[in-house]
């Protein structure tokens, strides 16, 4: 039982508002972003109360939806509840952006309207939801955001799947379209001597469908792909996860033996299939670093030597490779040596933290970057104080469980068109952490 | 069902109407943000304009302006009259304004009600839901009993949508009149009772906003509530978990009280940590009386944990935690484990879910009894660099609690690594963790010592501060054996220059100065020798220090003491030169020994209390997991704290469904929809519209003469003349005016047919309109549909026509008081009338089933089907079926369906939708509907998996193929009248006189077939009434006790076959001994 609903800017303009049960203030918002100020820097926690209301708010690419309410209710049902409301706006207004609801007042006031029922949630799938939606979405025109396809980590720069599902044919030219997006997130914990403590695949296979009608769509997996946590497998490197889930659109008759789903997939977007792989993993890691530090009593300064692998093979690539490494507090300043172009280092002193960064790394190859420290009274612990090292990359067509999606069938029986379909491989660093 | 689909087909019509018009939705309002909008004139402009489109998108800027919270509220009286408009885009965007606003302009307001009655009563179950979700909204105390009685209609409508709307409505209406209790309670206890998926969870959250105390309305549908839970909608799914937990806290005994005992036992020779840890929870469970004989847990409850379990694979992460906390807290220990691996799942998902589950999780770990379950999962813990700090302190704090043993190494060294984090407050709270985990582990408390001992040389101030701050309290636990580190740290005061250290170390070897009394005064030597130098903080504990040795060891320090104190006596800082002042006259006063001076040892080196390190969560476990104030740790408004078990278990009989005689639901709509099934022959069409005006609703009489049914007839037509009569009166002057307005109403033919037969009968006189909207929400809705169009139309009319609408409130508002007394004796006289013959829920159901497929035949997999004598969803025609799956195997079967059909001419049979897998050992019901025909003829089919087939066949026992429906006594009687002679069969049994009473005779004969008592004048004279379900044709039992225990049973059904059947059965059912 929630009281009210805001959905706020980035810049804590409430750009939208509305009151379920009318037992909180109209003024709850401007509290809620002073209580949020207040608490160090935007990581306030998801829930906190103040003067008998109880604040809950989720922050989704930008944008902060919060909710209030009065009473004991489950935090993870406003929270869900949250998370569902900011996917049904991305479906029906195709992004989630603060233009997005600005220009789609009324259809998100709507969503609000018949998802939350006097603060009791009610339906909130987006097919069940379509049949009560009257107005009609004003779309975003592209460019004037960036690429915002998922959730703020997935930097792709494609916009063509941001579109609304409600558009018709006559307004869209609309295709018959599927984007199937298989993403992981890499969580990695590499040792002070190289060896792996920890590796964790997150992996969604995310699913974003405009086809019309409910046509059944048969999707191959990977066909060596073993589920489980059984140690008998072998040394030959073939496609593991440790557990998946799917979504109850999916029918698993066949995934048993040819590792086939057959989908009936709802219009909008959804996880088709989340997995999780940890331990050992198929494939080598994405990248490798060799530190070496030089820490001599003679001098001021203090040699930090980066050697970056990335290994992959030579056909892929990297995008967007950020290395951090925090340096001791007493640093001054930092001069350093790069191997080749499209490298850059920045040394931000209010955090100590040296950032190198490469705009594009190919697979198969080696950097090397050289770092002189210039630390003011320098002390033996400030070599404690260097590391641990994590990296925030990109591995566009490329994923670590070997998963693989072998074919994208669609059946339609009444009607015989040509969708388009449209498949992509993403890896991304969750935290990708070594320690020196 | 089948209605709604039609109407739903209705729907999509309308809205083809709407996006025929030219689409102004695609074009950018953003620009009128900018604009100067103070003048709302051209909204106005725009409302009064009859182009759909202008209105649009008015309508869409003052729903932005609502949106940002701007006030609009001065063109209420422009929107509202567009309430009317056919458009539908329109439509809801005026019902969102009004919601809005109506509290602020109630009288305004006022005028939109005709409306939502209107739609109210739309064949489209989507109109009416959202009527009623508005009409529910407007937050006018003035309308509460037209709100009750649309309450009361939709609980019965037969749209399961809309009555989940009306269960929405519960708690709105209740929050604007918390007076109206009473009723709404029964309006809940009708929705509890409802089967379908849809409505209960909506059900339950309005029950557990109402009363959730009365768990007495919960027992008759606790069994049902758990099996239809994994099939209700997520939100449903949370609301009913939360509160079937509390039930079972009530309702059955603790499974884990023989635990608690052994573990009793277990104490006395555990080690001490154990024992605190538990002992407070033993305490209350020793309280109680130990157990007098093994435990066996309710059958209902396990039920619960089972139908439960399947939820933790929810994708809904409030499911889940649901699910979790219904296991901690009513499972028995032993079962609680597989919760962990759920909430490890949560883990995953996003960074604010992540924060409530690590906070539930924490609290989960402090209970020791149940910690193991989340050790395997230690690695999940560890803390990640992109975690915000709130999330980091949790993780922390769980793996605290997880230490153990042969954990501990693991965790330490993780903590080695968090303590170079450039985050100050998380490298405290590591610090902290790790003084937690030694004084927790008295294995490791040496290693930890040492580690912190090291931190201690540390450049970050706070590592070594709170280093040294946690050295000290481990030392303060245990001083006796650690001289040497209270040594090394004298000896480290040399090196250690962070001031808040050194302090630290000062103040732990004056506290401690008899462990190292040859270091001690050599300590304060140096310090006494560097004074000027050091930071106030420090010079503060040179003080302290100084004074605590010099009363310990006058002989050697005295002097060394006087020195820092004159020194301290110039310091610049105010605060040292006070402290000095009161050493001085404590520790070495000028003149006599002053009267404090005696206690200066008392005061100085009392035994300061050991700090407790203890985990910030062991309170939390008081609040029910997983709720608000578990995770704000108070008590949120609305917390009521789960009960503790009963000491005795409370009768379970209470949750058998086998006698509800309270379940009188009448189902008008299942009647309705059959009669459009049933294809009622034309000529008779005239009578049953006579019926529906006096809602009697039997469609029996078609098979029949109509002599005697007149008579019945106008009986009840009087019953009903005081609130029909105006209906009636009206109908003949309104009837062209609502045929050209009904351009939306799309309502099936022969509905509308019956409609417009009952306007054309010779009325009484054509009235005026004086009280217009008087009639406006009697309680049988179909037939005033129509006379709403017109009665809206006309207020309308008048409104638009009037252009100041300033003086419509008012005459809205005279209209609509003694509308409500109507509406208010309509009711009562509605709540009276019960000659008429309808359908009613069953007396029984049957809980055996009978076998469709042997598990052997069907190779592990076995069916089962049962009668459930309710609504068939597919098609009131049909019988409902519910066939069970169970699969023996270990291996899941797929696809299981119904393949080929062999079925007799007529019979139709609906199959289930196809059941994609049915894993190992699992079970699953699903219904099916056959079209008996009215005959018992099996229907045969065939069962087939993913490779099987096999034929299976359901033979309908007699008494299934009826529905059981309630008539007046006389009703009766005359319908027996009329079915003589070949229709009637009669059979002579003597009944064993034990069970020669009406309870078991009714019992018995309600086990038998579907069918309802009918209430009888005569003593041991019993009656009984049904109707097949396919045909509709009526059945009558009546079965007359004689003296001698004999009975004569007569049977009236035209269908003879059956006749004959069901006297034979009826014959061997009531002889039984």
């Amino acid at each position: 039982m929630i009281s009210q609903f805001v959905i706020l800017s980035q810049h804590g303009d409430i750009l939208l508002f509305k009151d379920y049960r009318g037992d909180v203030g109209k003024e709850s918002p401007e509290l809620f972003l002073q209580k949020i100020r207040d608490l160090s820097g935007g990581l306030a926690p998801p829930t906190f109360h103040h003067d008998g209301i109880h604040y809950i708010h989720v922050k989704h690419s930008s944008l902060c939806f919060m909710a209030t309410t009065r009473s004991n209710v489950s935090p993870f049902m406003v929270i869900e509840l949250i998370n569902r409301v900011a996917s049904l706006c991305k479906d029906y207004c195709g992004v989630l952006s603060e233009e997005a609801i600005r220009l789609n007042f009324p259809l998100v006031y709507e969503i609000l309207d018949e998802v939350i029922d006097f603060g009791y949630p009610q339906g909130t799938s987006t097919d069940m939801l379509k049949a009560y939606m009257e107005n009609s979405p004003v779309l975003v025109r592209e460019g004037t955001t960036p690429g915002l396809f998922g959730a703020e980590r997935r930097m792709v720069p494609s916009t063509a799947a941001n579109k609304s599902i409600m558009g018709t044919a006559v307004s869209q030219g609309r295709k018959n379209e599927i984007f199937v997006d298989v993403l992981e997130r890499l969580t990695v914990l590499i040792s002070t001597s190289g060896s792996v403590l920890r590796a964790d695949i997150d992996g969604i296979i995310q699913m974003k469908s405009f086809l019309v009608g409910i046509p059944e769509i048969k999707m191959g997996l990977s066909e060596d792909l073993t589920v489980g946590k059984e140690d008998k497998r072998g040394y030959h490197s073939h496609a593991h996860v440790d557990e998946c889930s799917f979504h109850e659109s999916v029918d698993l008759s066949e995934f048993g033996q040819s590792r086939v789903l057959t989908i009936h997939p709802p219009q909008g977007e959804f996880p088709l299939m989340k997995y999780q792989a940890s331990g050992d993993l198929p494939s080598l890691l994405p990248f490798r670093l060799f530190p070496t530090v030089n820490d001599q009593d003679s001098s001021r300064d203090m040699e930090l030597v980066l050697k970056l692998r990335c290994d992959v093979p030579s056909t892929s690539h990297a995008v967007n490779v950020m290395v951090r490494v925090p340096v001791p507090k007493a640093t001054t300043s930092v001069s350093q040596q790069l191997s080749g172009p499209g490298q850059s280092v920045e040394f931000k002193a209010q955090e100590h933290l040296v950032v190198w960064s490469i705009k594009k790394f190919p697979g198969a190859t080696e950097l090397t970057a050289r770092f002189k420290l210039a630390v003011a009274n320098r002390t033996p612990s400030s070599r404690l104080e260097l590391g641990p090292v994590s990296l925030n990359f990109e591995l566009p067509m490329y994923i670590c469980s070997r998963l693989q999606i072998r074919f994208l069938r669609l059946f339609d029986h009444e009607q015989s068109y040509v969708p388009y379909r449209w498949v992509r491989y993403v890896t991304h660093s969750d935290s990708y952490v070594i320690r020196i | 069902m089948s209605n709604g689909g039609g109407s739903y087909n209705a729907q999509n019509d309308s809205r083809a109407g709407s996006t025929g018009e030219p689409d102004i939705g695609t074009e950018p309002t953003g620009g009128f943000f900018s604009a100067d909008y103070k003048k709302h004139d051209d909204l106005k402009q725009m409302l009064d304009s009859n182009k759909d489109n202008l209105k649009l998108e008015a309508m869409k800027r003052i729903v932005g302006m609502v949106a940002k919270g701007k006030d609009a509220s001065d063109l209420f009286a422009a929107v509202v009259k567009n309430v009317v408009s056919k458009n539908i885009e329109v439509k809801k965007l005026v019902y969102v304004y009004l919601v809005r606003y109506a509290e602020e302009q109630q009288d305004l307001a006022l005028l939109s009600i005709a409306t939502f009655q209107r739609a109210l009563k739309d064949p489209n179950q989507l109109i009416r839901a959202s009527a009623l979700r508005v009409l529910s909204s407007i937050r006018v105390p003035v309308i509460v009993p037209i709100m009750m009685l649309a309450l009361k209609d939709s609980v019965v409508d037969m749209s399961p949508y809309v009555r989940k709307t009306a269960a929405h409505a519960i708690p709105k209406l209740y929050s604007l009149d918390p007076e109206q209790k009473d009723q709404l309670i029964q309006v809940i206890e009708k929705l509890l009772a409802d089967k379908t998926t849809l409505v209960v969870g909506s059900a339950v959250m309005a029950f557990e906003e109402l009363c959730p105390d009365r768990i007495d309305l919960i027992h008759k549908n606790y069994r049902k509530l758990c099996n239809l839970l994994v099939d209700v909608e997520e939100w449903g799914q949370v609301v009913i978990i939360n509160m079937l937990t509390r039930y079972a806290r009530t309702q059955f005994l603790d499974p884990n009280q023989q635990d608690a005992v052994a573990d009793d036992d277990k104490n006395f020779y555990g080690d001490e940590d154990e024992k605190d840890s538990e002992e407070e929870e033993d305490d209350d469970e020793k309280e109680k009386t130990p157990p007098k004989k093994p435990y066996m847990m309710d059958p209902d409850h396990r039920l619960l944990l089972r139908n439960t379990k399947p939820l933790l694979q929810s994708r809904n992460a409030a499911v889940v935690m649901a699910v979790a906390q219904l296991y901690h807290h009513i499972a028995p220990k032993s079962e609680v484990g597989l919760v962990a691996k759920a909430l490890v799942r949560l883990l995953r998902s996003h960074r604010e879910i992540q924060h409530v589950v690590l906070s539930n999780v924490a609290t989960l770990t402090t209970i020791r009894k149940v910690r193991g379950m989340f050790e395997p999962y230690l690695k999940s813990f560890f803390v990640r660099p992109s975690d915000p700090i709130h999330v980091r302190t949790l993780k922390l704090e769980i793996l605290t609690n997880l230490a153990t043993e042969t954990s501990i190494s693991t965790i330490l060294r993780e903590f080695q690594t968090y303590v170079t984090s450039s985050d100050k407050d998380f490298v405290a709270a590591t610090i902290q963790a790790i003084g937690r985990c030694a004084s927790s582990i008295s294995e490791v408390t040496e290693t930890c010592l040492n580690g912190l001992v090291g931190l201690l040389s540390n450049r970050n101030e706070y590592v070594v501060a709170e280093s040294v701050v946690v050295i000290k309290k481990l030392l303060q636990m245990q001083p006796d054996s650690h001289s040497e580190i209270i040594q090394h740290m004298a000896k480290l005061a040399d090196s250690i220059t962070v001031p808040m250290a050194r302090a630290s170390i000062l103040w732990m070897v004056g506290e401690y100065s008899d462990r190292v009394p040859k270091i001690a005064p050599d300590l304060l030597r140096k310090m006494a020798k560097n004074f000027i130098n050091e930071e106030d903080i420090v010079k503060l504990q040179i003080l302290n220090l100084a004074a605590k040795l010099c009363i310990t060891n006058p002989k050697q320090t005295k002097l060394l003491c006087q020195y820092v104190l004159n020194l301290a006596k110039y310091d610049q800082n105010y605060d040292i030169r006070d402290r000095a002042r009161f050493i001085r006259q404590l520790v070495s006063p000028a003149g006599e020994k002053g009267a404090l001076g005696k206690h200066a040892k008392k005061i100085f080196l009392a035994s300061k209390p050991a700090p407790v390190l203890d985990s910030s969560f062991k309170d939390r476990d008081q609040w029910q997991l997983g709720s608000l104030s578990h995770m704000i740790n108070q008590r949120a408004s609305g917390y009521s704290p789960l009960p503790d078990y009963p000491e005795t278990a409370p009768d379970p009989t209470v949750r058998n469904v086998e006698v509800n005689p309270w379940e009188q639901v009448p189902m008008p709509w299942a009647e309705k929809t059959h009669k459009k099934k049933a294809g009622k022959p034309k000529k008779e069409a005239f009578y049953s519209d006579e019926e529906e005006e006096s809602e009697s609703e039997s469609d029996s009489e078609e098979s029949s003469s109509s002599s005697s049914e007149s008579g019945s007839e106008s009986e009840s037509d009087d019953d009903s003349k005081s609130e029909s009569g105006s209906d009636k009166e009206k109908k003949s002057d309104e009837e062209p005016e609502s045929s050209s307005s009904s351009s939306s109403e799309s309502e099936s033919s022969s509905e509308s047919e019956s409609e417009s037969e009952s306007e054309s009968e010779p009325d009484t006189k054509p009235q005026k309109k004086t009280p217009p909207p008087k009639t406006k929400s009697s309680a049988k809705p179909k037939k005033e549909a129509k006379q709403e169009v017109s009665l809206l139309d006309l207020d309308v009319i008048d409104m638009s026509s009037t252009s100041a609408p300033v003086p419509a409130p008012a005459s809205a508002l005279d209209v609509l008081s003694p509308s409500l007394a109507s509406d208010l004796q309509g009711l009562s006289i509605n709540d009276k009338k019960d000659t008429a013959i309808s359908v009613t829920t069953p007396m029984f159901v049957s809980t055996t089933s009978h076998e469709l497929l042997h598990r052997m035949t069907g190779e592990g997999l076995a069916a089962n089907y049962r009668f459930t004598r309710g609504t068939c969803i597919y098609s009131t025609s049909m019988v409902p079926v519910e066939v069970t799956f169970t699969n023996h195997t270990d291996s899941p079967v797929c696809n299981i369906r119904i393949g080929d059909k062999k079925l007799q001419a007529g019979m139709t049979l609906q199959e289930f939708p196809e059941i994609p897998s049915l894993p190992g050992g699992g079970s699953m019901s699903v219904s099916i509907g056959i079209d008996f025909k009215d005959t018992i003829q099996p229907a045969n089919f065939q069962i087939c998996t993913q490779d099987r087939k096999y034929n299976v066949s359901i033979k309908p026992p007699v008494g299934e193929l009826f529905q059981a429906v309630t008539m007046s006594e006389a009703d009766f009687t005359a319908q027996q009248s009329k079915l003589t002679g070949m229709n009637e069969n009669s059979g002579k049994v003597s009944i064993p006189s034990q069970h020669n009473n009406s309870k078991t005779i009714t019992a018995r004969m309600s086990e038998l077939a579907n069918v309802a008592p009918v209430s009888s004048s005569q003593d041991g004279l019993y009656r009984f009434a049904g109707k097949t379900v396919s045909g509709g044709t009526l059945l009558l039992v009546t079965v007359k006790v004689g003296e001698d225990n004999s009975a004569n049973i007569t049977v009236n059904c035209e269908l003879m076959a059956i006749c004959s059947m069901l006297v034979k059965e009826v014959k061997q059912k009531l002889s039984q001994a």
